[in-house]
């Protein structure tokens, strides 16, 4: 056995979870498993550019995100976002592992968020979701810290827009939606 | 008091679809296992087992050079699609528009291009224009090339091509095979299923790339076509990719486009010196 394998063995057991949860926060459950199993056998070809200790994970996640962004570029992805968004609740409900019990404001605040950039989205989830530091961020992204701090600053504001102009669409009465009064 | 920046982030955090990874009774977390699959699959794709690297080396040799001669068709083929462009008003088509359509929602990112490609349209005749890196090398050679059959599922559309060129033309001998491309948004890779059964129908028929790969071997020793057989996230056991090295990189490709055509040049020459390519 080389080096390079036990080094792939090592990531492949200490971060196949969080890699796992990664993704099946991201994508639907029937994809989850294409998406772990491509982001290690990116990580297995390029073993020798895995940085070590801390900084691994967050680059699994970088890789992870690439791999994601099949699903998820241009306008299209935005579309089927948000279908997929609708179908969410329904979903997960359903699932035999994760019981969630989806309320209307993370629905529309997941809605919020796909109206934002697909950097400052993921920067925000990352935040959130995976509560990575902004240099690991920036490791998982491929940007500077910097850069993550001033577009995290900047998404936060947009994000928090956005959902208060869904509040407002959604507080609207069929009348006003027709053009009628508030 | 509580901004509402600060409410959303929570709201967004609350709506972590995973908040508890040790919730999960995930599958057994066997490192080992996994990585003997992969080694299992990759020796189905490239013919070799683990074995020592110049073992593996030696073994992939010829797989290699049917990979490369391959994966030149491939990239012919993807950048012929990508940079369709008419040579000539009068070829203008519902196929080329729609073709060009394609390209610009390729460039444009979009991944469901269902509305641009239809099961058994025929496009072409198309030319790849000037303004590409590599273009003025394959425009240089009265490059056409003939998609049909095409269907798209997913992001992976599928179609049949013929390609010919000044040398292929003067052959009558026509490339031709089944060109599959992966859309990444603006990035598209193209695969070769079954590549290896391709390839040796290419071989088998004498493909000109064939032995214009050997006389590059023969002519500068040493010197390697910047192609590299890759294993990506999309191949299936027994499959293979290709992508050439740099291929995201101008120049890198400005100086790969460079060596082929001075190469090229040389062996149009030899050809003519010689009347043809061998039978």
């Amino acid at each position: 056995m080389t080096a390079g394998d036990t080094r792939f063995i090592e990531v492949y057991e200490q971060f196949y979870r969080h890699v796992y949860g990664y993704c099946r926060r991201r994508t639907s459950s029937d994809r989850v498993d294409d998406a772990v199993a491509d982001t290690f056998l990116t990580a297995w070809r390029k073993i020798d550019e895995i940085p070590p200790g801390e900084e691994c994970l967050p680059w699994l996640y970088g890789v992870a995100y690439r791999v994601l962004s099949h699903q998820w570029r241009g306008a299209t992805r935005r579309r089927r976002l948000h279908d997929r968004l609708a179908s969410m609740g329904a979903e997960w409900h359903t699932g035999p592992e994760d019981y969630i019990v989806v309320r209307h404001e993370s629905q529309q605040v997941l809605e919020a968020l796909a109206r934002l950039k697909t950097t400052d989205q993921e920067i925000l989830r990352l935040t959130t979701w995976e509560e990575l530091a902004q240099k690991d961020i920036a490791m998982a992204l491929g940007i500077s810290a910097e850069a993550v701090r001033q577009r995290l600053y900047e998404a936060r504001k947009n994000l928090a827009r956005e959902y208060t102009r869904l509040e407002k669409k959604g507080n609207r009465t069929p009348a006003a939606q027709k053009g009628g009064a508030w | 008091m509580v901004t509402t920046e600060e409410r959303v982030m929570t709201l967004l955090a609350q709506a972590n679809p995973i908040p508890d990874l040790d919730s999960f009774d995930l599958i057994e977390v066997d490192g080992t296992r996994y990585l003997a699959n992969l080694n299992r699959r990759s020796s189905e794709m490239t013919g070799t087992d683990s074995k020592p690297a110049e073992v593996v080396a030696m073994r992939r040799r010829p797989l290699v050079a049917v990979a490369l001669t391959a994966a030149a068709v491939l990239v012919v083929g993807a950048v012929a699609w990508l940079g369709l462009n008419r040579a000539d008003p009068d070829v203008a088509s519902a196929g080329v528009a729609v073709v060009e359509e394609f390209a610009r929602a390729v460039s444009s990112g979009a991944t469901d291009l269902s509305d641009y490609v239809t099961d058994g349209a025929t496009f072409g005749p198309v030319t790849v224009p000037l303004d590409s890196d590599l273009a003025s090398f394959w425009a240089g050679l009265d490059t056409t090339l003939t998609v049909s059959n095409c269907a798209q599922s997913a992001q992976v559309v599928r179609c049949d091509y013929e390609w010919t060129d000044r040398i292929r033309q003067a052959q009558e001998r026509p490339a031709f095979g089944t060109l599959t491309i992966l859309i990444e948004g603006s990035r598209v890779e193209t695969i070769a299923r079954d590549w290896d059964q391709e390839a040796s129908r290419w071989l088998d028929a004498g493909d000109p790339v064939i032995h214009y790969m050997e006389w590059l071997n023969q002519a500068y020793p040493g010197w390697e076509l910047e192609l590299d057989f890759v294993r990506d996230p999309y191949q299936l056991p027994g499959r293979g990719s290709f992508a050439p090295l740099g291929h995201d990189d101008p120049v890198h490709n400005a100086r790969y486009a460079e060596v082929l055509t001075r190469h090229l040049d040389e062996y149009a020459q030899e050809l003519n010196a010689t009347g043809g390519l061998p039978d």
